[in-house]
């Protein structure tokens, strides 16, 4: 069995389901999760939580482009 | 405080920077180095969905409620997860059919629905007015700040206003410069992304200057705002999450990042290679990150620094306060370049929809495609740009209340009723047009009570009474609590629409069929990952047959250059010529027109212009045992005044194929005459039915005839009236185009019989038979001749430069007016009064033509054009005498003109060989080349383009023939051997020669003869009775009018011999 993260990024079922756990994350109740009196580097951690979720897709999404080849 | 004016003199120097980069970038595009066809431009066109909303609502947003202003973002995030998928089958299938805008998108999806486009181009103008206002509220905010109040010209002018009226004609001149077919817009795009760096830019260094120049960076803001909020319960929310509004929040502007006129406009329309998706996927988030960072540092920060006025205006304000006015400026600049982004783009997309869906199916139902239509469509655009700008400032004058961020929430709401008809649409085959009308209507309506309403309620433009105790007292139906529901007001209006247009869409799509045509639309619409195939309908037959003509439609719309180059470049993709395209890559041709033209007037117009080709089948009515009384030859026009009906009548009832174009009721028609199944059209320009034709429609008037003619074996066809056709096109049509169709259903007539039903005072011939065949129909019928001759001069005069041309008008005026002009000056030949009607014409003649009362009488305005005395009709030898004497005429002014070159083209379009308006009548011609090659092609040209020839050559019959194209029986072989197979003569019996060519002479209307063999005939007798026999026919030639060309081989001849011949005749250079 292979692991390969490039062809993971390639299906199409992947792409639609991490929009469903984009809308998950960055919802009620895994949001509210994040919402506590707690801060992250002075950040307040519900902030922080979105942005890392923010730019985990950016990241998902450059990997996909930079690893396109077809 | 900022000098008065200096915020709005940079706000004007700003966009006239973004004229010059659009106009930069439409150059380098014409020089093949496009700015714009990448990746990275075209992400940050999509950056167009940051607007004024982001500079100024967010923050407000911000330091009001929190967090809340987080989730506009997230939804176009989400978004771009799709990208790979959705949008980029959204972008293809909008590429593969040349689809312009999303009411196009989804007029095109649901079968070319011309109510689905209409509704979405008014809605889209409902959606983008709050948006629009929302820009200009928050430009004229920040102006005020900068600079006070406006005394504009000595009046005070509301800001507001003021910003409309200057990014309304930036928008207008900027949008619509000239009807692209593929509707791309180079500089449009170039500007947008130039706007979306500047105003990131401005973004940051503000964000950077408040949290680092202001405060001791982000944690200090984020202490001050907790330390705020523990004395203040209010500012505790701040960094709470709101769950409910959250998501809906989220869900709109997931769909509002698609489906947004300005939106859709730059992610598919404007797309040019669909890998530039793959960047947007990451590209796209980022810059929504990075633009956002800031947000709350100034919006928090701005409420610990107690900052005054509208937390909307944070962003002005607080460099503001500080001193820090260039900063403050250059934030306005940012803040100037993120609206006029905005409107720029909005009001082109929807202005571009309102027009291709909503008015042009109309206006071209009024119109039928006359007029400069091309030009017609460009101010149209115009107006409607103004027309949105326009709306944005009335919503704005009702919403001046409500906080930036509420108005273009409204917005949103409504792209998002959109939703389920495009993006379901797009996977969901089943999805019907019925389905979307239901789903589209009820979304926007309840959008409008539930969003629209209590604004306006607010506002006092309705009582304020409908959201407390509902409509008429009924409480379960208030707009802000439908049925009890109680949620905040945006996610109650988002659920609501979103639930019932969804509903409707789906269960009535379910309970519909779709016909079989807009099945075959939607099945390669949603395939459209799967197969690249052309949709090409193979089920139309080619009824439109050649290329020509298609071109001709498609010039209609787009113009001719336009057109042109068009088909060029499809012919050349097909690999095949205008003469060599087969039946199938006629058919590939058509679908490429039909994508053309969408692209360039909408889908539901195309559809109109397409489907408006009538389909006639040839039918036979009984067909009687006797014989017809009427003996027509089966390939001819004849002039039949009067008894029109009778004659095509006796012609059907005996087998013949017949159709009818009448002006009459066709009703009427059929119970006079008596016919049953034969179609019969009429000419009107009411649309009453299936068989009615504008009589400006001459394109498509001619295409049906000939339709029916190629489908027919055995046709007749009856035209009632030419006259009636000239008329009405008089002034509203190009006389070319006038000229066009008399000449193409002149060359129709060489396959079916046509009849021309004429008063005889608009017919120039002697009428004594009942149907009376003629051969050349421009000539023959009212004022076309008059209208060829204006063809002609205008294209004469047209190389000349202003003062030549003046000049040269002048003259030949001042000739026309004393009658000197054309040959035989009189009136159209009206039967008695000819003779009274001269006399006095000769009376008034006479006085304009002396001297003293020339110049007193000079007619005003003969400086610009020809004037042709009314009533003129010429025939063919009038016509090229008057031609010559221009050409003589001009080239006394400009010795340089070449009549040629003028008219060439010109005289083959009307099937007429080039070198006709070379030779003059009555002259003989001679042509010295060792062989007689290019003698023998410019008669095989002449005879074949309607003269008639006479060849006297040594060669024999079958190799001109062959070789040549000169017809067998245009020959007279010159040899002494008798055969019995062609005519031949004895080359030595030059009596016999002399009667062939004046018995020739007498029967023909339009003669050439060509002396070919000149050389053969000296040989076989001698060169004295040769030289005798050409000055004996040259006299007789210039008698009788005819054309005689002689070919000699100068090398054959000594010098004197040939000097002595060559003063005979004139020579032809060839």
């Amino acid at each position: 069995m292979t692991i390969s993260i490039r062809e993971l990024l390639k299906q199409k079922e992947f792409w639609a389901f991490l929009f469903i756990l984009g809308m998950a994350l960055l919802n009620w109740p895994l949001l509210s999760l994040a919402e506590n009196e707690s801060e992250i580097f002075g950040v307040p951690s519900v902030l922080a939580y979105i942005t890392i979720v923010w730019l985990m897709i950016i990241a998902l999404a450059y990997l996909f482009d930079r690893g396109y080849s077809g | 405080m900022i000098g008065s004016h200096i915020a709005l003199v940079v706000m004007v120097l700003y966009l006239l920077l973004l004229f010059w980069i659009a106009h930069y970038a439409i150059r380098l595009r014409a020089a093949g180095r496009s700015i714009v066809s990448n990746p990275y431009v075209y992400v940050l066109s999509i950056c167009v969905y940051v607007s004024a909303w982001t500079f100024y609502g967010s923050i407000g947003r911000a330091a009001s409620s929190g967090l809340e202003f987080i989730p506009i973002y997230l939804g176009p995030t989400l978004a771009m997860i799709l990208g790979w998928s959705l949008v980029r089958k959204m972008v293809r299938a909008s590429k593969e059919f040349r689809l312009t805008s999303i009411s196009d998108f989804l007029s095109f999806r649901y079968g070319r629905s011309y109510s689905i486009g209409a509704i979405v181009a008014v809605a889209s103008l409902a959606m983008t007015a709050p948006y629009v206002a929302l820009q200009l509220i928050a430009i004229s905010t920040s102006l005020d700040v900068l600079s006070g109040m406006h005394m504009v010209l000595g009046m005070e002018i509301e800001t507001t206003l003021l910003v409309a009226i200057l990014l309304g004609i930036f928008a207008a001149t900027f949008g619509a410069r000239q009807l692209d077919p593929m509707d791309r817009h180079e500089g449009l795009i170039a500007a947008v992304a130039f706007e979306s760096v500047v105003k990131l830019v401005a973004f940051i260094l503000v964000g950077i200057y408040v949290t680092y120049g202001l405060f001791g960076g982000y944690g200090d803001i984020l202490n001050g705002i907790s330390s705020m909020a523990a004395s203040n319960p209010d500012y505790a929310k701040l960094t709470q999450v709101d769950y409910i509004p959250w998501f809906s929040i989220t869900l709109i502007s997931f769909f509002a990042v698609l489906l947004l006129p300005r939106q859709f406009h730059v992610i598919a329309v404007e797309n040019s290679d669909e890998s530039h998706i793959r960047k947007a996927m990451w590209l796209f988030p980022l810059y929504l990150l990075l633009i956002n960072l800031f947000v709350p540092a100034i919006a928090w920060g701005g409420l610990i620094l107690g900052t005054p006025g509208p937390s909307d205006a944070y962003i002005i304000t607080i460099p503001y306060a500080h001193g820090q006015d260039l900063l403050a400026l250059f934030v306005f600049i940012g803040g100037v370049s993120a609206a006029s982004a905005m409107i720029l783009v909005s009001s082109v997309a929807v202005g571009t929809m309102m027009l291709n869906d909503l008015e042009m199916p109309y206006l071209l139902r009024r119109i039928g495609g006359g007029r400069d239509l091309p030009g017609l469509l460009l101010n149209a655009r115009r107006l409607n740009i103004l027309l949105v700008v326009a709306v944005g400032y009335l919503y704005s004058l009702v919403a001046a209340y409500q906080s930036l961020a509420d108005i273009g929430i409204v917005s949103f709401i409504g792209a998002s009723q959109l939703a389920p008809a495009a993006l379901l649409g797009l996977y969901w085959k089943r999805g019907s047009r019925e389905g979307a009308i239901a789903g589209l209507v009820s979304g926007f309506v309840l959008w409008f009570y539930t969003a629209l309403v209590p604004i306006l309620a607010e506002t006092g433009q309705i009582s304020g009474s409908i959201l407390i105790s509902g409509p008429l007292g009924i409480a379960f139906l208030r707009p802000t609590a439908l049925f009890g529901m109680n949620l905040d007001i945006w996610t109650h209006a988002t659920f609501w629409t979103l639930f019932v247009n969804c509903t409707l869409y789906v269960l009535v799509s379910l309970m519909s069929r779709p016909s079989p045509e807009e099945v075959k639309l939607t099945d390669s619409f949603i395939d459209i990952q799967d197969s690249t195939a052309d949709l090409v309908s193979a089920e139309r037959t080619i009824e439109v047959g050649t290329v020509d003509e298609l071109e001709s439609t498609l010039a209609r719309y787009i113009g001719t250059d336009k057109a042109k180059s068009a088909v060029d470049t499809e012919l050349a993709r097909l690999t095949t010529t205008r003469e060599r395209i087969d039946a199938t890559q006629l058919l590939r041709l058509w679908g490429q027109f039909e994508k053309i033209l969408t692209g360039s007037v909408g889908s539901s117009a195309t559809k109109m212009i397409v489907e408006e080709s009538i389909n006639v089948t040839p039918v036979r009515e009984a067909a009687q045992a006797t014989k017809p009384r009427y003996d027509l030859r089966p390939a001819a026009a004849y002039i039949v005044p009067g008894k029109a009906y009778e004659v095509f009548t006796d012609q059907i009832t005996h087998g013949v194929e017949g159709l009818c174009i009448t002006r009459l009721d066709p009703d009427e028609v059929r119970k006079r005459w008596g016919f049953k199944e034969t179609p019969i059209i009429r000419l009107s320009h009411e649309k009453g039915g299936t068989m009615y034709i504008s009589p400006t429609n001459l394109p498509l008037l001619f295409v049906t005839i000939k339709s029916f003619v190629e489908t027919s074996k055995n046709s007749i066809v009856l035209i009632d009236s030419t006259e009636y056709l000239v008329k009405e096109n008089t002034g509203l049509v190009p006389e070319r185009e006038v000229l066009d169709f008399v000449y193409q259903i002149e060359q129709l007539s060489k396959k079916t019989r046509m009849l021309l039903s004429e008063r005889p005072e608009f017919v120039h011939k002697k009428l004594d038979s009942d149907a009376n065949e003629v051969k050349e129909l421009i000539f023959t019928l009212g004022p076309l001749s008059v209208y060829l001759f204006e063809v002609f001069s205008s294209a004469m005069l047209s190389g000349l430069n202003e003062t030549t041309r003046k000049d040269v008008v002048e003259e030949v005026n001042a000739q026309i007016s004393c009658g000197e002009f054309f040959e035989g000056s009189h009136s159209e030949r009206s039967s008695g009064d000819n003779a009274a009607s001269v006399e006095k014409d000769n009376g008034e003649q006479t006085a304009a033509c002396d001297p003293d009362m020339a110049e007193a009488s000079k007619p005003e305005g003969s400086h610009d054009e020809i004037k042709v005395l009314p009533g003129l009709a010429l025939t063919r030898r009038e016509f090229f005498v008057a031609v010559r004497k221009l050409a003589r005429v001009i080239k006394k002014h400009d010795p340089e003109f070449n009549l040629q070159v003028a008219v060439g083209d010109l005289l083959k379009s009307f099937g007429r060989s080039p070198y006709e308006i070379s030779l003059v009548p009555g002259i003989t011609y001679v042509i010295e080349e060792e062989k007689p090659t290019r003698s023998l092609e410019i008669f095989s040209e002449l005879v074949n383009h309607g003269m008639d020839g006479l060849c006297l050559s040594r060669y024999n019959p079958e190799t001109l023939s062959d070789r040549y194209n000169i017809p067998a029986s245009t020959v007279v072989w010159l040899t002494q051997k008798s055969n019995s197979e062609y005519r031949t003569v004895d080359p030595t019996n030059f009596p016999r020669v002399s009667t062939i060519i004046s018995e020739f002479l007498q029967k023909a209307s339009y003669p050439v003869i060509l002396l070919e063999g000149l050389g053969y005939l000296i040989t076989q007798s001698n060169y004295e009775t040769v030289l005798r026999f050409i000055q004996s026919q040259r006299d007789d030639i210039a008698l009788k009018n005819a054309i005689m060309l002689v070919h000699i081989d100068p090398l054959s001849l000594d010098t004197k011999e040939l000097h002595r011949l060559e003063s005979e005749m004139e020579p032809l250079e060839v």
